[in-house]
């Protein structure tokens, strides 16, 4: 585990299953709920952050400790800072390893980030869920996502119609 | 860089979750805004349930899936034919939409004028007769219309609206504007050529604009955004000292602007085409037989804007397999794609990575207006002809 830097400012992250996570403040500022917050002047010097739990708060922190700019410059510069082309080519290979989780895991991202706004990491998960499902069938689409058909066959049929080339 | 995560062992056990997206819309359309753009996403997408068909059928989710996808893809053109404007896909199964489905019967004498951000531009007139006295809007994907009148300063018999152009200005929320150029049709050689913008916002055309140019003969080539300028070429001068000039309509500012080509530069048939260059600035494409230059806007050193070189290319892999002329007849914006046509043979040349895409042949000489856009519709709700309001 690293060791903090002097200087850098520190804050804490709870989940609600009663779990802390110590983190760079430029760090949890990845997520602009929580820059937000701490712009607001809203959080203390703790930061509960409800339905997520431990373990995948624990992989936002990772992933948003590896997306943070390291270029030294401080607060909504450093976001800005244009990664160079090998950073952004490790940061893919990176992405490409961090994703590998079981679906669950994959939904329980989505909605942190969702709810986090932390963009790179919902494009991640969305995106990744995407091109799992893209060229499935619509049945595969289904079974994928626990969704169930709802239409009524004649339903279906009047959409398909309408589509027609988009099935073919 | 350090995180400290100061870890005790959880005190109970959280459940499982269970391995189903959670049950909110706005999730569910953040992970649907990234199917990709291609046109049948969307009516593949709503048949997996109705939920999916109610969250992809709304408009303001069409319009983030068309903003969070940038660069639209070109899915084929529309042709200036005689009283219709056939479109051609362009694209494979299952994204080829077939030419029926953008199908629009139009009167004697009405014609195609422009395409761009989803809508056709026609002028249209009621009887038959030319020049025209009004213009639609269309939206083939939407499957509506709007028609507009002329303004009344350039309603009249003396005016000839001799090209226009449509858009969609960036985060317009589905609103459309229209230019039109026009000069006076009694004067031989037309001196002061007229602008005016329509915007769907608010329902009104601008004031008229005009400027002074040498005599001028209006040329038929669609127009090209450049930023949030249109543009378009006329040729200006006498009989035998022809040359072309660009017309520049600044949206913003509402001003007319002149800029000459390069003295060099030739009048001649389907060989000319402004385009925007890598930086967005003005350019054009000068096509001679199987050479093309493209020449870009640049300030000098005396920060004047002058007309250099960007590239030149030769079309090899087209000269030594195709005999006759090479005609340059349309130019795709977004896809910074050119339309070359020798004989019947068609074809694409994306210009970014000189790759060459053969189309099937087409006969007959037409202009041909690219149609470039991310299909979010036909998800079956409010499909049928609307007025658009």
């Amino acid at each position: 585990m690293a060791t903090r830097e002097a200087g850098k400012k520190m804050i804490m992250l709870k989940s609600p299953d009663g779990m802390e996570f110590e983190v760079e403040e430029a760090v949890a500022m990845e997520s602009q709920t929580i820059r937000k917050m701490i712009e607001d002047d809203c959080a203390d010097t703790a930061i509960l952050i409800p339905n997520i739990n431990s373990k995948i708060l624990s992989r936002v922190i990772e992933y948003c400790n590896k997306h943070v700019p390291t270029t030294g410059a401080t607060g909504a510069a450093a976001s800005d800072t244009v990664a160079p082309a090998a950073l952004a080519e490790d940061l893919k290979i990176w992405d490409a390893e961090f994703i590998k989780v079981n679906r669950a895991t994959r939904f329980d991202l989505i909605q942190a980030a969702s709810y986090l706004n932390i963009k790179g990491l919902l494009d991640l998960t969305s995106q990744t869920t995407i091109d799992t499902i893209s060229d499935n069938s619509l049945e595969e689409i289904r079974s994928f996502l626990s969704t169930k058909n709802d239409y009524l066959p004649e339903e279906e049929q009047t959409i398909r119609r309408e589509n027609q080339w988009a099935f073919q | 860089m350090s995180t400290r995560g100061e870890m005790s062992p959880p005190l109970r056990r959280t459940p499982p979750p269970p391995a189903s997206l959670p049950d909110d819309d706005d999730l569910l359309r953040e992970i649907l805004l990234r199917l990709p753009p291609r046109p049948s996403s969307l009516p593949r997408a709503s048949l997996v349930c109705k939920r999916w068909r109610s969250l992809i059928g709304d408009p303001q989710f069409q319009r983030r899936f068309r903003g969070h996808h940038g660069k639209p893809p070109l899915l084929g053109f529309f042709l200036d034919e005689y009283s219709s404007c056939p479109f051609v896909p362009l694209l494979d199964r299952p994204d080829r939409i077939p030419g029926d489905r953008f199908f629009k019967p139009l009167h004697d004498g009405n014609r195609i004028v422009d395409c761009r951000h989803g809508l056709v531009l026609i002028f249209s007139s009621r009887q038959n007769t030319w020049p025209p006295r009004h213009l639609l809007v269309w939206d083939p994907v939407a499957r509506e219309q709007c028609r507009l009148i002329f303004p009344p300063e350039l309603d009249v018999d003396q005016m000839f609206i001799f090209n226009g152009a449509v858009l969609r200005p960036a985060r317009s929320h589905g609103h459309f504007q229209v230019a039109l150029v026009a000069h006076y049709v009694r004067a031989d050689n037309p001196k002061r050529v007229f602008a005016c913008l329509y915007s769907s916002e608010n329902g009104t055309w601008s004031n008229i604009k005009s400027l002074q140019l040498q005599s001028f003969i209006a040329s038929p080539e669609p127009s090209t955004l450049i930023g949030n300028s249109i543009c378009w070429l006329i040729k200006e001068g006498h009989h035998h000292n022809r040359r072309y000039v660009i017309v520049e309509f600044d949206l913003d500012r509402q001003s007319l602007a002149v800029i000459e080509l390069p003295p060099h530069i030739e009048a001649g048939i389907s060989k000319l085409r402004i385009m925007p260059t890598e930086d967005g600035g003005l350019g054009f494409i000068d096509l001679s037989g199987f050479h093309a230059e493209i020449w870009k806007r640049k300030p000098d050193s005396d920060g004047l804007a002058v007309w250099v070189l960007d590239r030149a290319i030769e079309f090899k892999e087209l000269s030594s397999t195709w005999k006759g002329y090479l005609f340059l007849v349309g130019f795709a914006e977004e896809s910074n794609a050119l339309l070359l046509k020798i004989g019947s043979a068609l074809f694409m040349v994306y210009l970014q990575s000189m790759e060459f895409k053969k189309l099937p042949n087409m006969t007959g000489f037409h202009s041909y207006y690219p149609f470039e856009f991310c299909y979010a519709a036909g998800t079956g709700i409010g499909d049928g002809m609307v007025e658009m309001k």
